[in-house]
């Protein structure tokens, strides 16, 4: 086991998740400290050395967002973390807030004082209440360190109310701004025109985790665990069929067989019965073969090879007894629910996979949903649409996931 | 969106009295939502926190309540109801009870999620609470998942659900007497 982003067990079990001993304790108040006295410049190339990417599915990097706002001439400037995490299978950053809510935080004002921001926001969903709560506390402890208030850079947090796509970067600009959270056509990027259309960082808070992680640590202490591509480690969800469902800290290059199988981990499917697929990544993820799986390394270039990522980091496992016809009709309902509407390949296109998957008539119409798919990754305007049909190519792409379960 | 409640404020109908009049509970309920606006600086981005206040104050939201944030934001109705609308998690319709919402999304599903919701919705025949189906909560290591009153529930059972429900309905009697 590993605890960076998580913190050891004896600490959690020491000290409260927002507290000031926390702070001290996981090295935060350093890594404020850190990041004010070496600068900007200096941060940035921190961040780029460490070859960080965003941890909420898309991996942009990290470094080059961060110059992009903090080069933009505007005098106003935002900062936003993103915590409306809400997809099937993803549910580590409620995790991660909920056990160290100070970690994000401190990312986030790490990140104001770098790109120059003066407000920041956190948006987290309606459903987590429980969250919202302790990023309070959290901030209430920031608060009395003397880290934010009047003359220093403000955090508002606003909770969402029930739409998934209100987690999409620009959609989330809308709500906050108090429109519908319809995403907006890119660009202008939120790096130059984002929230109340000022250059606007956002990030996930994952993301903001790893570099309160490393302005209390340095590169190389980061640099020691993960791969030389992917250094770091990375907060993966298990569920569905496991013996031991929850959220587990791994360095980046780990078996996704000992990810799935050993005890300190997965532990198995837990139903006796053999594994039968595994989505990668999210609900727009990549459905993959055990044998996939038990080959593949929890990194993007070993994962590209089987055309999957490692996305938010959820890790769905079925079983032999899992209907793929099911779980995938589940799928598309999700995304025809989710659709927007704003814009025609997605809201038509969600609701045309929903019908031909209801009406079983997947396999008779394949060319017509392989090109439904392609103009909808052409054409739609977000993520939503350009990957909703994701999930169920790499299913179709797959014969041996319709048949008989392998033996493992 | 919500699979039960979509779009459904906008066929409720305003409820004025016989004469078109203003009713007292309107002009109270009319004092409060005017309240909870002037708590906020007056920019539109405050309207999902006043929303969210509306909803915690009052309940639920309709046409009246929209129509008062509009005037109090000088925000044109359509738009206030456009935002309100596009959110799953608000009620649109009086409840006697607290609201469950049940996920039913796929990996709740693979946990029996959809017979939870199945059960609840005849339980709540008596009208002591009232069931939504909702897609992902984000919980899925410990499905099945449902909030009781935006409170999460894990690992839930229908006999935990009626508890919570029936522990809520004790707070909000020793609240009352």
């Amino acid at each position: 086991m590993i605890y960076r982003l998580f913190p050891n067990p004896e600490l959690e079990l020491a000290t409260a998740p927002a507290s000031r001993e926390r702070l001290v304790e996981r090295g935060f108040e350093r890594a404020y400290e850190n990041a004010q006295e070496i600068g900007s410049d200096t941060v940035i190339q921190h961040i780029q050395a460490i070859r960080l990417g965003g941890r909420g599915g898309a991996a942009f990097p990290t470094a080059r967002k961060w110059l992009s706002v903090k080069n933009e001439a505007e005098s106003i400037k935002y900062v936003v973390m993103n915590a409306d995490e809400s997809e099937p299978g993803t549910f580590k950053d409620r995790e991660l807030l909920l056990r160290d809510p100070l970690g994000p935080l401190t990312g986030l004002l790490i990140a104001a004082s770098a790109v120059g921001a003066q407000q920041a926001y956190v948006y987290v969903r309606g459903e987590y209440r429980d969250v919202e709560i302790r990023i309070q506390e959290a901030i209430t402890v920031l608060a009395e360190a003397g880290w934010i208030g009047p003359g220093k850079v403000s955090i508002d947090v606003r909770r969402g109310a029930g739409a998934y796509i209100a987690g999409e970067e620009t959609a989330l600009f809308n709500s906050i701004e108090g429109y519908r959270p319809e995403p907006r056509v890119k660009p202008p990027y939120p790096t130059a025109q984002g929230l109340f259309h000022k250059p606007t960082l956002i990030q996930n808070v994952e993301t903001l985790a790893n570099i309160a992680l490393l302005f209390a640590h340095d590169v190389d202490w980061f640099r020691a665990v993960g791969t030389d591509a992917t250094p770091g480690t990375k907060l993966v969800a298990l569920s569905g069929h496991v013996a031991n469902p929850g959220v587990y800290e791994v360095p980046f290059g780990i078996e996704l067989g000992a990810l799935i199988g050993d005890g300190q981990y997965g532990g198995g499917t837990g139903t006796g019965r053999p594994l039968k697929a595994v989505l990668m990544g999210g609900a727009a993820g990549t459905f993959i073969t055990p044998q996939e799986a038990f080959e593949a390394r929890l990194d993007y270039p070993d994962l590209a090879k089987f055309g999957a990522g490692v996305g938010s980091g959820a890790i769905m496992l079925f079983d032999s007894t899992a209907d793929l016809g099911r779980i995938l009709t589940g799928l598309a309902r999700f995304f025809a629910d989710e659709s927007c509407g704003q814009c025609v390949p997605c809201r038509i296109g969600t609701k045309r996979i929903l019908e031909l998957l209801e009406t079983q008539r997947l396999w008779d119409r394949r060319a017509d949903l392989k090109d439904l798919a392609t103009a909808m990754t052409d054409a739609s305007i977000c993520g939503l649409g350009q990957t909703a049909a994701n999930a169920l190519v790499s299913a179709m792409n797959r014969p041996s996931l319709w048949n008989e379960p392998a033996a493992l | 969106m919500n699979h039960n409640s979509e779009g459904s404020g906008a066929v409720t109908a305003h409820s004025r009295d016989e004469e078109g009049g203003v009713t007292e509970l309107q002009a109270e309920e009319h004092e409060i939502v005017v309240g909870i606006v002037s708590r906020f600086p007056r920019q539109r981005t405050w309207l999902l926190p006043v929303l969210w206040q509306v909803v915690e104050e009052l309940g639920w939201l309709n046409p009246d309540r929209i129509e008062w944030i509009s005037e109090a934001l000088n925000v044109p109705y359509a738009e206030i109801y456009g935002v309100a609308s596009f959110y799953s998690l608000f009620r649109w319709e009086p409840s006697a009870g607290p609201e469950v919402h049940v996920c039913t999304d796929v990996m709740c599903t693979l946990k029996s999620g959809d017979s939870l919701y199945d059960d609840l919705t005849r339980a709540s025949v008596d009208q002591t609470f009232t069931v939504a189906s909702v897609t992902c909560l984000g919980r899925c290591d410990a499905a099945p998942a449902c909030l009781v009153n935006y409170e999460p529930v894990e690992n839930a059972t229908i006999a935990e659900v009626l508890e919570r429900l029936r522990t809520l309905a004790v707070e909000k009697g020793g609240e009352q007497s």
